[in-house]
């Protein structure tokens, strides 16, 4: 039967997502009693990326009870579950914000000690060191305000997956009202994703500043969940037996040429911020991209620009490869991945300035996390995956 | 779109994109009669008149100018971008929806935006052309505008590449010929109907001429669907870059309040805002005074107040986000700004424009008032207005603070300044009534198009 | 009328349904140099006389490219090689200054050949053709749905094809002069 190669190949991603987050687990273990601080850099990096996708695939879901279309009806169970991930982000958070004066420089720093970095504005700016306005720290920038922050986002996240995933499923409400919850629920979530940005990602290196990085980690972070949802719904498509379908081909290419949408929108805004920068060249702003390319870490940005955003394009303007369940599966993975690439290219340096060093903790923490969170989708996936049809001829 | 279909079956009229019983024959007649049979409405010769006037209004002005040269404006140091600017990035914003909505919805295949693409279009092509008067104008020196063209000169210069504002003419120019190529391959068919509906010789020869002896051949019309589709492709891009380079012309220098690295999205989030607020401007009431309640309907309008709506919200988060990075970076001059634009000598520019961007907009949220069009009229032209205070705030309230207090200044518009840009809206006009008077001023072939798609449906 | 001062035959169909049923009898009779004609774009009419794939991708694909090599190399030759000027300290190939004018040349090449490529594969401007000779063919592009079979065509046989025509579902037939 054809739902059963589509049910075993989902039990083979839970199955794989249990044994590569078991091995990382118990590495990152090791590495804790090791060196603890380097593991939660390399912990936050992952926390940020598969927190990204949850929240992504939670925002693109919106888009849809927004906009409606047939992209959508296709992509929604894995959307949902993937927003459905989102209490797992929530239990990873809590090492962090445990541990936040070990990441953040603002959290270790107490205010007596930056206060002397007052007043004039030739001292605010950051060069080398790190110089919090203190009137930030005081009333943004402080472990109690941080962590109550995350609380909240994180209640109002979990909320509207309840809302959105369980509760739309359930109850017949009308479309009308739905469509505006999801406008004012997209509008709630875009502005506390931003926040949510600053605090754990923007604020790594306090001083600097850049008002597009709320909305470029919220486009990565829909271009991520997106990405997954095309991979996990093409391969599972690729897997039916000939005669059914899991997701009708136009739909599929539909779906890819959303990808490349928000591929463009992407870097259009990761292209708007380097320019705006390097064409100010003021210090305090130019000194996040110096330090991520020197020392070689720019290879992780050209990386980043030639496979997270050259080659896919390129291969997703083919309309036959879009219709390719197989290639498409593939290119949406290389995008996915990619924007791990540059998520690192954009935390990691703040940690490690100067040179490239990578260690293999920033390879197995997000690893862990993601073998967590594909278990999680996947054995949410079971339940929601449709069953294939058989082809009909007009479709 | 299933959705949609399911909409319709479901019936009420509302949710669909055009009202009435049309055949193929009675829909093209309609909208052709308007161009060819009616008599012009006594409404079109007054609207007319008013806008020749106020051209007559921008020909004197800008006389005026190359008289006496841009000192009759009220720039000077260090506010050297007045109301040339200001109403340059207006203009141009206001030039997106066209392009946005025929691109963007043709590509989403949703269907309502067949009523409005093409006159959408047309408004783009006139505020693109008035848009493009600006810069010209504040040139000082038009007539050396070419010294932007790279061409080997024997003065031996070339153009400045590292410069935003060459970018915008690359930008302009580029966005003035594919709007122009995108409105006219979309009227070749219709080009074609008045073409063999035209009664009198002259029209016969005059549309035929332009129609370029369309004959509807499946080969043209597969090849002419493929065109067009791709033509959108590149448009919708094309849309967000240009108006991209206008937000760079600013925030490429430093000058706080212009440097600020989520200008792009921003701009092109406000023009989208004020593209659609000028479309419905213009649309509420065309509809009523060329009866076409039946096809731009209810649901048309509807649709574009969220969208409104929506690239309002966007508009919203570009000053949020603005406000608290401003005190976030702890910067001298950045915490300045803000607090001289909401307090400062215009300040009361910046409260009246939170009030007609942000507040009025919000009653957009109920359905209501989006059914209610004398409201929404009112609503479209207070956004009208709101934008165009959020460049004038954007332009001359950063200009008029350098870093050095002793070099501070202010900024008055004179008689000419206003005479000036009161002249490109009557000149706006007036290419519109002479579009809607010569030209479909909806898409013919696709409204045909719409009935056999909906007759399918029905069936 | 001999067949020698004949462009063809027109046959006017009811409805888009008829015309796309019809078109599909023609080619299945064998006929290959034919035509169909209707005021709006019909789905499925273009595999029914069978044309399938256009070329319009590739040309927007070639136009863009030109575009894109042509605008980079515009600004690389004037900013390095024509006329070098120091601009805060970045280098002369500062190619993040370049991108946008690159994008909007790229744009603009591609568009262009996306139009006149259009037009060109479609054989037009062509002010004159000899179905406008018809009478009836000018609703063609108002509510007429139309097929023309040339006598150029190898099968083509007067009465014959007259007869298929009417086969197919036509309402009238008319000779369209050459």
């Amino acid at each position: 039967m054809s739902a059963e190669a589509v049910r075993e190949t989902i039990a083979r991603w839970q199955r794989g997502g249990l044994l590569v987050a078991a091995v990382g687990v118990g590495l990152c273990a090791l590495a804790a009693t090791v060196r603890l601080d380097t593991l939660l850099e390399s912990y936050l990096l992952g926390f940020l990326f598969w927190w990204m996708v949850s929240i992504g695939c939670l925002g693109v879901l919106l888009v849809y009870y927004l906009s409606g279309g047939r992209w959508g009806l296709a992509a929604r169970p894995f959307l949902e579950c993937g927003a459905m991930t989102m209490p797992l982000a929530a239990l990873a958070f809590v090492p962090i914000a445990l541990q936040m004066d070990r990441i953040y420089p603002w959290a270790a720093e107490s205010e007596h000690t930056v206060a002397s970095a007052d007043a004039s504005p030739a001292e605010m700016t950051s060069d080398a060191g790190h110089h919090i306005p203190p009137d930030v720290q005081r009333l943004y920038l402080n472990v109690e305000f941080a962590q109550a922050r995350a609380v909240g986002y994180f209640v109002l996240w979990v909320l509207l997956v309840l809302a959105f995933c369980l509760r739309a499923r359930r109850g017949p409400r009308r479309p009308r009202g739905r469509r505006r919850l999801a406008a004012v629920a997209l509008a709630l979530m875009i502005l506390t994703c931003t926040f949510a940005s600053i605090d754990w990602g923007m604020s790594l290196d306090p001083g600097w500043f850049s008002t597009i990085y709320g909305a470029l980690i919220a486009m990565g972070g829909a271009l991520a969940g997106l990405a997954i949802t095309t991979a996990a719904a093409a391969s599972l498509q690729s897997r039916t037996p000939s005669g059914t379908q899991l997701v009708v081909p136009p739909t599929l290419a539909d779906l890819g040429t959303l990808t490349m949408a928000f591929l463009m929108l992407w870097a259009y805004f990761a292209f708007s911020q380097f320019l705006i920068i390097y064409a100010g060249n003021l210090p305090e702003e130019n000194v996040w991209y110096i330090t991520r390319l020197q020392g070689g870490w720019q290879w992780f940005g050209l990386a980043a620009i030639v496979g997270g955003f050259v080659v896919p394009f390129g291969l997703l303007l083919s309309r036959d490869l879009k219709h390719n369940p197989r290639w498409l599966a593939g290119v949406a993975l290389l995008v996915f991945g990619m924007q791990f690439v540059y998520l690192a290219w954009t935390i990691l340096p703040s940690f490690r300035p100067g040179e490239i060093l990578v260690r293999w903790t920033d390879v197995v923490a997000p690893l862990a996390l993601g073998g967590l969170w594909t278990a999680l989708f996947a054995s949410l996936l079971a339940r929601r995956v449709p069953e294939p049809q058989p082809t009909t001829e007009d479709s | 779109m299933a959705q949609s279909g399911k909409n319709l079956k479901h019936g009420s009229t509302r949710q669909q994109p055009l009202v009435g019983d049309y055949t193929f024959g009675s829909v093209t007649d309609k909208i052709s009669a308007i161009v060819l049979r009616g008599r012009t409405p006594r409404n079109w010769y007054f609207g007319f008149a008013v806008a020749f006037l106020l051209v007559m209004v921008l020909l004197w002005s800008v006389g005026y100018l190359f008289l006496r040269g841009v000192g009759i404006w009220g720039i000077n140091m260090p506010v050297a971008w007045g109301f040339a600017i200001v109403n340059f990035v207006w203009w141009i914003g206001i030039g997106h929806a066209g392009t946005l909505i025929s691109a963007i919805l043709l590509l989403l295949r949703q269907q309502w935006r067949t009523s409005i693409n093409r006159f959408a279009e047309a408004m783009t092509l006139f505020a693109v052309a008035c848009a493009g008067l600006f810069p010209l104008l504040h040139l000082g020196r038009p007539e050396y505008f070419y010294y932007l063209v790279p061409y080997p000169a024997t003065t031996g210069m070339w153009p400045q590449f590292r410069s935003p504002l060459m970018w915008d003419f690359f930008a302009v120019a580029t966005y003035a010929t594919v709007s122009l190529f995108f409105w006219y391959v979309g009227l070749i068919p219709d080009l074609a109907t008045l073409r063999d509906r035209a009664k009198r010789r002259f029209s016969r020869i005059a549309y035929g001429f332009l129609a370029m002896g369309w004959r509807g051949s499946a080969r043209h019309w597969q090849r002419y669907q493929r065109a067009y589709l791709l033509l959108a492709g590149l448009a919708t891009p094309l849309v967000v870059s240009v108006h991209t380079i206008v937000s760079l012309d600013f925030a490429v220098s430093i000058i706080p309040g212009w440097h600020t690295t989520v200008f792009p999205p921003y701009f092109v989030a406000g023009a989208i805002y004020s593209g659609f607020a000028m479309v419905l401007t213009i649309a509420i009431p065309l509809r009523a005074v060329y009866g076409l309640q039946d096809l731009v309907t209810a649901r048309h309008l509807d649709n574009m107040a969220k969208v409104m709506l929506a690239s309002g919200l966007v508009v919203a988060y570009g000053y949020l986000i603005e406000a608290f990075i401003a005190w976030y970076s702890g910067n001298l001059f950045e915490r300045y700004m803000m607090l001289n634009r909401a307090f400062g000598e215009y300040g009361w520019c910046y409260w009246l424009l939170i009030a007609s961007n942000i507040v009025v907009p919000q009653l957009l949220w109920f359905r209501s008032v989006r059914h209610s069009v004398p409201l929404l009229f009112v609503i479209a032209l207070v956004i009208n207005v709101g934008m165009w205070l959020e460049r004038f705030i954007i332009v001359v309230v950063s200009l008029s603070r350098d870093f050095l207090p002793s070099s501070w200044g202010l900024y008055v518009p004179t008689f000419w300044d206003w005479a000036t840009f009161i002249g490109t809206i009557g000149l706006f006009a007036a290419l519109l009534f002479v579009f809607i008077r010569l030209l479909p001023m909806i898409s013919i072939f696709e409204m045909r198009e719409l009935l056999e798609e909906s007759k399918g449906e029905h069936s | 009328m001999a067949d020698a001062q004949l462009y063809g035959l027109l046959a006017e169909f009811r409805d888009p349904e008829a015309l796309v049923d019809g078109a599909r009898r023609v080619r299945e009779a064998g006929y290959r140099r034919f035509d169909a004609f209707s005021p709006m774009p019909i789905e499925g009419l273009a595999e029914a006389i069978g044309f399938t794939r256009t070329r319009m991708p590739l040309v927007v694909l070639i136009g863009g490219l030109i575009g894109a090599v042509a605008g980079y190399l515009l600004q690389y030759w004037v900013s390095v090689i024509a006329y070098p000027l120091n601009v805060g300290g970045r280098p002369l190939n500062s190619w993040p200054y370049f991108i946008p004018v690159t994008f909007e040349t790229t744009v603009l090449v591609a568009a262009l050949f996306g139009v006149l490529g259009m037009l060109a594969l479609n054989g037009l401007p062509r002010p004159h053709h000899p179905l406008f000779a018809v009478e009836q063919f000018a609703h063609a592009t108002r509510d007429g749905f139309f097929l023309c079979i040339e006598t150029a065509d190898a099968r083509f046989a007067g009465d014959e094809t007259r007869r298929l025509l009417v086969e197919a579902g036509a309402t009238e037939v008319f000779d369209v002069p050459a």
